[in-house]
């Protein structure tokens, strides 16, 4: 008996190990319960998406001017399982946008001048000789027409890992992470970690989680603020303003413009900090809620450097072609660029605190209802409330279905007006729409085509899930979107 | 159940989209006839109609909510309606003080091809590059008001020019008379503008 008993102990030792030291002592010696991998094997998520918006409320051209942007994505995260306990999510990505209005940075065409050399709407053609003989006559631009500035496009590239360490009951769940991301003007790096607690066989979550990003601005400025910013109150005479006509509201030749409001930034760094709550519950057999509870602390230069702002109480000044004057904030608009008096003006510091719920209530086997609530504030003035849901419907065993409608509402930032409603005796201002108010209405929905066998393959990987998503915003201030995701997963 | 389910989804849909509709804010203005972009296509003198030259086509007046402006163009194509239409803007709003900030129209956008686009954009509208030898002699910009929808008063740097304009043709077409003494005659000008 003892030998058999031996023997069994032997083989299922072997066998344990052979899935991956599937089971663990318990704190009883003489006990052994199953303890299941936190993660099997090595997943592979795919994703892409693209993305394309249009709007009339340009922040670069000061609160008018076309929004268009097209802002295409792909990630790849990689969740790899250390052992039976831990595991290292990978996730590397890139997002490669074109944008109409950060082009307007530098918004003029044409000018045989130093700033249309500098900021590279000028092509160099490497054939020095014919340069001088061009004629590029006066600079002129629009907010409603696109520039060829160095600005009009970027690629933003990201990386971030997170560790998780699940306890051996699966009852705690701690996580650490790191994320560093850059593009031409911004750099980011972020930590944090997190703990999950689960009682009541699982029932009930509570959870927290420590953030922070350390981000860096390399300011750019509107071309003629950093024109003033460079020459001073000598710059219409030098540089790119040096023999390019100024024009007044009357379209007649000026020499007045002087922004004196502005002043580069002394501090380029944004920190943010953020601590997170939740609390979730299983409240019966087709009923879940959940709880979350942010507060997001931010500090250092939270003003976007180019967006511009024009005072109420500032004469106006214009480069570019006078018979558009009249149409300035109209798509009519097709030659002639404001000059800024200022760029926005934030402070220094932003309290925010979101709120939110969630109820997910699982009908049956063929339809769930997920149904989210948020209540945003912050100490900027900033007031908003958010109400979604999905109602995933399941076709058969292997897709899925899941229209979707999100309604979005917000009271405007104590420091937004439209454009050129600032006054210069405030402290801060911008005209960056998003900080108005408005409603915003999305609509749309998503395929998903799940296969657990994962019979479709590629080298060592078998699809496990396909998921599309479709969605269009559109918001009461004329901004509207459209996006679509791809996601695919694989499993090992 | 389910039955009952996919009613009460469907309705709920339906609800958020009605919710939705309804909400749509109208951001129309009631705007002024008077706004837009308005090209000369036609003038008359005592009644009868009188060529105008290519360039004298491109006569353009824009108005914005509140801001207009007025620009002529000059050529070297000897089309005899060219000198009266120089004339009028004489008469008028012809703000020479302009010329010093004279746009000369995208021939340097050539060497940009990254701004096609716009060029493209630029040259429908009013570049009078197309073929022509016309160049703009420059844009009157000003404020206008009314007071009964007829009567407009543009105000520029050069002054005042009191302008009673009448649509045609569901206000997509409007023309006004300017009356000068040629020889002692008294001649009227009628001028006609189309809506861009």
């Amino acid at each position: 008996m003892g030998k058999h008993l031996l023997l069994f102990a032997l083989l299922f030792t072997i066998t344990a190990f052979a899935q991956g030291t599937d089971t663990i002592p318990a704190t009883d010696s003489t006990e052994v319960v199953f303890k299941k991998r936190v993660l099997e094997t090595t997943e592979v998520d795919i994703l892409s998406s693209y993305y394309k918006q249009q709007g009339i409320h340009s922040a670069v051209g000061g609160g008018t001017g076309t929004e268009e942007l097209t802002d295409a994505t792909a990630d790849i995260i990689i969740a790899i399982p250390l052992n039976d306990d831990n595991v290292l999510t990978v996730d590397a990505g890139f997002s490669a946008y074109t944008s109409a209005s950060s082009g307007n940075i530098n918004p003029f065409f044409g000018g045989n001048t130093g700033a249309s050399r500098r900021y590279g709407n000028f092509r160099d053609d490497d054939d020095d000789d014919d340069d001088d003989d061009d004629d590029y006559g006066t600079p002129y631009g629009s907010p409603w027409v696109a520039s060829t500035g160095a600005s009009q496009k970027d690629v933003l590239t990201s990386i971030s890992g997170t560790f998780s360490h699940s306890s051996d009951d699966r009852n705690i769940v701690w996580t650490a992470n790191a994320s560093g991301s850059i593009e031409y003007d911004y750099h980011s790096v972020g930590f944090g970690a997190g703990l999950a607690k689960l009682f009541n066989n699982k029932n009930t979550e509570v959870s927290v989680k420590a953030n922070a990003y350390l981000d860096k601005w390399k300011p750019i400025y509107p071309t003629e603020l950093h024109e003033y910013g460079l020459y001073g109150s000598d710059f219409l005479t030098n540089g790119y303003f040096n023999g390019v006509p100024v024009l007044d509201q009357y379209g007649e030749g000026s020499s007045s413009y002087l922004p004196t409001a502005f002043r580069p930034f002394t501090n380029s760094n944004r920190n943010s900090y953020s601590l997170s709550f939740g609390f979730s519950q299983v409240l019966t057999q087709k009923l879940q809620a959940s709880i979350f509870l942010d507060v997001l602390l931010q500090e250092g230069l939270l003003s976007t450097p180019y967006q511009r702002v024009y005072f109420a109480d500032r004469a106006n000044y214009y480069i570019g072609k006078p018979q558009y004057i009249p149409v300035y904030t109209s798509a009519e608009n097709k030659g002639v660029y404001k000059l800024a008096d200022d760029v926005e003006r934030l402070p220094g510091n932003r309290f925010k605190v979101p709120i939110g719920l969630r109820l997910n209530y699982y009908a049956n086997d063929l339809h769930v209802v997920r149904t989210y609530y948020r209540y945003y504030t912050d100490d900027w003035g900033l007031r908003s409330h958010t109400a979604s849901v999905e109602l995933p419907v399941k076709l058969g065993q292997r897709f899925t279905v899941y229209p979707m409608y999100r309604f979005y509402t917000q009271k405007a930032s104590d420091h937004f007006a439209p454009h050129d409603k600032h006054y210069s005796f405030e402290k801060y201002y911008t005209s960056d729409h998003d900080l108005s108010s408005f409603d915003s209405h999305q609509y749309g929905g998503g395929f998903s085509y799940t296969d657990i066998f994962q019979s479709f393959r590629i080298l060592y990987f078998g699809l496990k899930s396909a998921d599309i998503r479709f969605s269009h915003y559109e918001r009461s201030d004329s901004l509207s979107s459209n996006i679509i995701t791809i996601a695919l997963k694989f499993v090992q | 159940m389910k039955k009952t389910l996919s009613i009460f989804i469907i309705a709920l849909i339906a609800s958020l989209a009605f919710i939705a509709c309804n909400d749509e804010s109208d951001e129309t203005l009631n705007s002024d006839p008077i706004t837009g972009t308005w090209k000369l296509i036609a003038m008359h003198t005592n009644g009868q109609e009188t060529p105008v030259s290519e360039c004298g086509l491109m006569e353009t007046y824009i108005f914005g909510e509140e801001q207009f402006s007025h620009e002529l163009f000059n050529g070297s194509d000897n089309d005899e309606g060219e000198d009266e239409g120089e004339d009028e803007s004489d008469d008028e709003n012809d703000a020479s003080e302009n010329d010093e900030t004279e746009v000369d129209d995208t021939p340097e956008m050539d060497d940009t091809p990254e701004s096609d686009e716009n060029e493209n954009d630029d040259e429908s509208d009013d570049d009078p590059e197309n073929g022509s030898n016309c160049t703009s002699a420059g844009a009157t910009v000003g404020f206008w008001s009314t007071q009964d929808s007829q009567a407009y008063t543009l105000t520029s740097a050069g002054g005042n020019t009191e302008l009673v304009v009448y649509f045609e043709n569901g206000g997509s077409r409007f023309y006004y008379d300017h009356t000068v003494i040629e020889n002692g005659q008294e001649v009227t000008l009628r001028y006609y503008f189309q809506k861009q």
